[in-house]
């Protein structure tokens, strides 16, 4: 899937585009995988131009916080929106994850 | 209740996971003619996707080709789609909630099923005939 990528003081910034749906799930999962493989340790997932996630995406956050976590590092997911809420909140994700409103506040306090 | 469909359609695909992106892209397309709301769209597209994903996933493991049939229709205050398999017996309802496991010990699956469950106004299954039936309903008003 599409996706920019950044580095802001220490922290990797992904900024992934469209759906992180079955279809997406996969390649996003190796191209973060791989990046955390190479040493970043604090991520921090941009929704901003994300749409819409599926459970298949959700996984995709469970490994890359558990692979972060094995490295001593940590995940925080920033700017989403009002539906992905919902469905961190139904599936009780919004309590496994550091969830900032925007970029900035993402940055200021992870 | 004697309701009229405004309008729907039926599609019958193959138990392979490349069907699945056609299946939604045309799904979407009809939703867009109902002027539904943002968040009732996004709701009808995870269902879709987690119902589809879960049955050509889990409920064939014979390996071999079967057919999904998939009725959508729309009514005055809903939309309402009915998923048709002859695949193993696998009733939905009685998935677990996972939405209170601690991340370190939830594993793949699941989730997909409890959302739908829990963002659909109605989600029925039935086993009749050698068929496994889940009928999912969401008001769009």
């Amino acid at each position: 899937m599409e996706m920019s990528q950044r580095e802001v003081n220490d922290i990797l910034i992904l900024s992934p585009k469209g759906n992180l749906d079955f279809n997406h799930a996969t390649s996003f999962q190796e191209t973060a995988s791989l990046l955390i493989e190479k040493g970043a340790k604090k991520v921090l997932i941009d929704f901003s131009e994300l749409f819409f996630i599926s459970s298949a995406g959700l996984r995709v956050l469970i490994v890359l916080t558990k692979l972060l976590q094995q490295k001593n590092g940590a995940l925080a997911l920033s700017s989403l929106n009002e539906q992905i809420l919902e469905v961190f909140s139904i599936s009780g994700f919004h309590k496994l994850f550091a969830i900032y409103s925007s970029e900035e506040e993402a940055l200021k306090n992870f | 209740m004697n309701e009229q469909a405004t309008g729907g359609f039926e599609i019958i695909v193959k138990n392979s996971p490349e069907e699945i992106s056609q299946v939604i892209h045309q799904f979407i397309t009809f939703c867009n003619l109902q002027n539904l709301s943002l968040s009732v769209l996004y709701k009808l597209r995870l269902a879709m996707e987690e119902i589809l994903v879960n049955t050509i996933s889990y409920s064939f493991p014979d390996e071999k080709p079967h057919e999904i049939q998939i009725k959508i229709n729309s009514y005055v205050d809903k939309i309402v789609v009915e998923f048709l398999d002859d695949g193993v017996e696998f009733n939905p309802l009685t998935v677990p909630e996972p939405k209170d496991i601690p991340l370190a010990e939830r594993k793949p699956g699941g989730m997909g099923i409890y959302l739908v469950k829990t963002l659909m106004d109605t989600f029925e299954y039935k086993r009749t005939d050698g068929n496994n039936i889940l009928t999912i309903s969401k008001i769009i008003t």
